[in-house]
């Protein structure tokens, strides 16, 4: 025999009354059917008269594993994330996933350069692209 | 923070992911909350139940709406919950539940005569 059930059954069972904890907590709390939170980066890009927002969903990203570049009116964000186990520990439950991914998003108007500011905050990182003078709206006052 | 007079404030709730650590002084729960303030977070002990309730801001001001993370753990008997410890950094929760003592491994002295 190559392994003893007992042995099996006992790993097993440690996970799986804590897995069935909680989801027993979770249908008690009517919570099962509540959307889970993105795993990988969700990300917002809103446009005001002055400016482009970018928004994206980055907990537990490093500033250092973050690389944002502006080349044309094409803004990529590549991000890294790793999720290790802890030393002396076990895995009980494990949902929260490493990655790594670049994004490129073609911006809607031309922007300024120059006028670029980014800060990553809360695990969020936000994007500020001012656009450029040409296109951003012009109020025309009538002539007498 | 009262939940009652902020509900109407929630646009929506998600269950955020979580990973459960376990090691000989007790669990660790590791909770992604991005755009999460310290002062958006609400962490409840009783009755061996752990409540999470996190408020993410949409815009700005106090008034402004909110997404809320919600999530409940039912722990094992044998977590001291009144030792546990929380942290929140870069969107990411760390909380630390210690084991009761008498839960403990323990090191059995032998001696013989």
């Amino acid at each position: 025999m190559l392994f003893r059930l007992d042995d099996l059954d006992h790993t097993f069972q440690v996970m799986n009354d804590l897995h069935r904890r909680l989801d027993r907590a979770l249908g008690a709390a009517g919570l099962a059917d509540v959307p889970r939170a993105s795993e990988l980066g969700w990300v917002d890009l809103t446009e005001t008269p002055d400016e482009l927002v970018l928004r994206a969903d980055l907990p537990g990203v490093d500033a250092d594993a973050l690389d944002i570049s502006l080349k044309e009116e094409v803004l990529t964000l590549t991000a890294q994330r790793r999720v290790e186990v802890p030393e002396g520990h076990k895995v009980h439950v494990r949902e929260r996933r490493p990655y790594k991914f670049t994004r490129s998003f073609a911006l809607p108007t031309r922007v300024d350069p120059e006028k670029v500011g980014a800060r990553l905050r809360d695990g969020v990182l936000t994007v500020r692209l001012a656009k450029a003078e040409a296109v951003k709206p012009r109020q025309i006052t009538l002539a007498d | 923070m009262s939940t009652e007079n902020t509900q109407d404030r929630a646009r929506y709730v998600m269950r955020p992911p979580v990973d459960v650590f376990e090691s000989e002084d007790g669990l660790r729960l590791v909770v992604d909350l991005p755009g999460v303030p310290k002062d958006g977070l609400e962490l409840n002990f009783d009755q061996g139940l752990l409540g999470l309730v996190a408020r993410r801001p949409l815009g700005e001001g106090d008034d402004a709406p909110f997404a809320e993370f919600r999530r409940r753990f039912e722990l094992p008997r044998w977590i001291d919950g009144d030792k546990s410890t929380a942290r929140l950094e870069a969107g990411v929760l760390t909380v630390e539940l210690p084991k009761a003592d008498a839960a403990r491994p323990r090191q059995i002295q032998v001696s013989f005569d």
